[in-house]
């Protein structure tokens, strides 16, 4: 390493650092971290979050709960195809959970008492839809803090409409 | 759902599937007064619409007809080849198959058609062009036996990929395997333009049979412009005729086709298994049956210590509940059971009647659950598995094993307890897909089960109220004379 590398990298452990940390903002780590993968989905899972998780993750794939979702079909099929979706794709990654919004706006989590009812390996359709819904607000929230003025404006619009509270 | 009045009734049933169905309508048909409890759907609800009793024993891929035993002769021979199969513990009583049959086509009103098992099994074609050998199934399924008809046979097609059935590929291997059994068929593919041009690529099977129920005029006009020019004796279409029963349509398309009509057996996503399970619940309630949502267990069964040896729990008798919901968290909301009898058609992984916390356990009253002869204790499921598919899988087989009066076994051999019987998947020893024995398995020991679990229930208690009239209400719905 050169000489103006090495003066490089002391200037900036002894001087900048040090000064940033007096003045700038830095924030705890998991305000860094909300700040740099919110806008990725990536937002924190509680003990609570990972108890759906784990009753989603029972989905077994079998598709029944599909043939006694009424609102498939009455949904625009580019944003919605079946309430299976739900426990097979959408509660395994948070990224994922993005590119769900305009489904999870136009469902009515009460309606899928009858698809969790048959259900053999008991995934809990109306909890887990509920849920989800409150998780994709709260990757908005995070996506909004660390995005430009316009996406802060739409999320300030769905917490307060448009679906963006929990539900149930 | 009250936490105060108890249910209470001759026999309660774990499990509406197929053995949990007919093991009902049997009891209630001996005269016992009876309760289905369901958790949900298990694996009738995901059928292929056909029902196996036993395969040809010799029958193979090279000679897909075997030796064309009686359906009888088969179960026999399945029994002495396969000492730990279900039919083996029932070898004595197999003459009764007959019997059950009939039972199940009669109580069923009909939703089940079984061949007499004095007679060969029918030869469907499989979703994946295999010759299956089946003793019945749904009748729309039933009907459509390759030996039944002489000439050609068409395999309709939706050009629609989420059927799992490319009518092409599937009519080559048709007429593979019907050369390789020296069937004289030439199977030809005609797909058919109905969905063709539909705006929705991914319509469900669910779906594409409640367009078909509503406008199946529609389908006829297009399969007429789709038949070729040399006559067809047997078309054989996807099973999406209806999400109810299909008989409406396939009397129509029949008309205007001019053309016998069957629908193929299911692959996954089955609309007919659905068909089948609706139609046995709406059967248990025209017999008088009452069914109930929930969740059996035994109180106090979650104060043990997780054990990695099975505890039996014989003092079930005065603790059986109801809980709407997983048993942990409402166990104090259960509704208290008075029965004198159980029968256990609780099914094996998807049915929930096996699952597995650190070994396999059946979860209702702890019993040895055995898998490749042997009662587990946690060993890794990995050692009951085999890599070739085709193989016979020890974890497909694992349940509970049971005597001729299918009582469920201690690992000493002897029975756990008179009152409680078991059918269907929970019991031991039968791969559904190696074996060739499924629903078929399920009718008959439901059916055996069903009746000891109304003897016993006899034995022990008064009669109840409406038992006398049990079997003419049954008899009567089912359009027949009562015995």
């Amino acid at each position: 390493m050169s000489l103006r590398a090495d003066l490089y990298l002391g200037w900036r452990a002894l001087i900048v650092q040090p000064l940033r940390r007096l003045f700038g903002r830095v924030g705890r780590g998991e305000e860094r971290f909300l700040e740099n993968y919110g806008p990725e989905g990536l937002v924190p899972t509680p003990p609570e979050d990972k108890a759906m998780l784990a009753a989603a993750s029972r989905c077994i794939s079998c598709g029944l709960c599909d043939q006694l979702d009424g609102q498939l079909g009455a949904i625009a099929r580019g944003d919605y195809d079946g309430v299976s979706l739900l426990p097979r794709q959408y509660a395994r990654s948070s990224v994922e959970l993005l590119h769900a919004r305009a489904a999870l706006d136009a469902i009515d989590p009460e309606s899928y008492r009858a698809a969790e009812a048959v259900c053999p390996t008991g995934v809990p359709l109306v909890a887990l839809a509920a849920w989800l819904r409150d998780r994709l607000h709260r990757s908005r929230v995070h996506a909004a803090r660390g995005a430009t003025d316009d996406v802060r404006i739409d999320a300030r619009a769905d917490a307060h409409g448009r679906g963006g509270a929990a539900a149930g | 759902m009250s936490g105060t009045e108890p249910l209470t009734a001759d026999v309660l049933v774990v499990g509406a599937g197929a053995a949990g169905a007919i093991a009902a309508l049997a009891a209630r048909e001996a005269g016992a007064e009876v309760i289905v409890a369901r958790r949900a759907w298990g694996a009738t609800a995901l059928s292929s619409g056909a029902a196996d009793v036993a395969p040809d024993p010799l029958a193979s891929s090279a000679s897909p007809l075997g030796g064309r035993a009686s359906v009888e002769v088969c179960a026999l021979q399945l029994a002495r080849r396969r000492p730990d199969h279900p039919y083996a513990a029932l070898r004595e009583r197999l003459d009764g198959l007959r019997e059950a049959l009939a039972f199940a086509s009669r109580a069923t009103g009909g939703l089940l058609d079984f061949a007499d098992p004095g007679e060969e099994n029918r030869v469907l074609l499989s979703p994946f062009g295999v010759l299956k050998q089946s003793a019945g199934g749904l009748p729309s399924i039933a009907a459509g036996d390759l030996l039944r008809v002489d000439g050609t046979v068409g395999v309709v097609g939706f050009d629609r990929p989420v059927l799992e059935l490319d009518a092409g590929h599937l009519a080559r291997a048709a007429s593979d395997a019907c050369a390789r059994a020296g069937i004289d068929r030439r199977v030809l593919a005609i797909e058919c333009d109905l969905l063709r041009w539909s705006d929705l690529p991914l319509l469900r099977s669910h779906e594409i049979a409640a367009r078909i129920e509503a406008d199946p005029e529609a389908l006829a006009a297009s399969i007429r412009r789709a038949l070729p020019e040399e006559p067809v004796q047997l078309l054989l279409l996807p099973p999406v005729l209806s999400r109810g029963d299909p008989a409406p349509v396939l009397r129509l398309l029949e008309e205007r086709v001019g053309v016998r009509c069957a629908e193929l057996p299911a692959g996954s996503r089955s609309v007919p298994g659905v068909r089948l399970q609706e139609g046995l619940e709406r059967r248990l309630a025209d017999a008088g049956i009452r069914l109930v949502e929930g969740e059996v267990f035994v109180d106090g069964a979650g104060d043990a210590a997780p054990s990695l040896v099975e505890r039996p729990r014989r003092d079930w008798h005065d603790r059986l509940r109801l809980s709407a919901g997983p048993r942990a968290v409402l166990e104090g909301e259960a509704r208290r059971i008075s029965v004198h009898t159980v029968v256990l058609a609780s099914g094996k992984f998807i049915g929930g009647g096996v699952e597995r916390h650190g070994r396999l356990r059946e979860p209702i009253f702890d019993l040895p659950i055995w898998v490749d002869g042997a009662v587990d204790e946690g060993r890794w499921l990995g050692d009951s598995t085999r890599q070739a598919w085709l193989e016979r899988q020890p974890a497909l087989a694992a349940g509970v094993r049971v005597d001729a009066s299918l009582r469920p076994l201690l690992r000493t051999g002897a029975a756990f307890d008179d009152r409680v019987f078991a059918c269907g998947g929970v019991v031991a020893g039968n791969d559904p897909a190696a074996d060739g024995a499924g629903i078929g398995l399920a009718v008959f020991t439901g059916y055996l089960a069903g009746r000891e679990a109304a003897t016993r229930s006899r034995a022990r208690g008064a009669p109840s109220e409406g038992r006398s009239a049990a079997p003419r209400a049954m008899a009567e719905s089912a359009g027949t004379e009562a015995p």
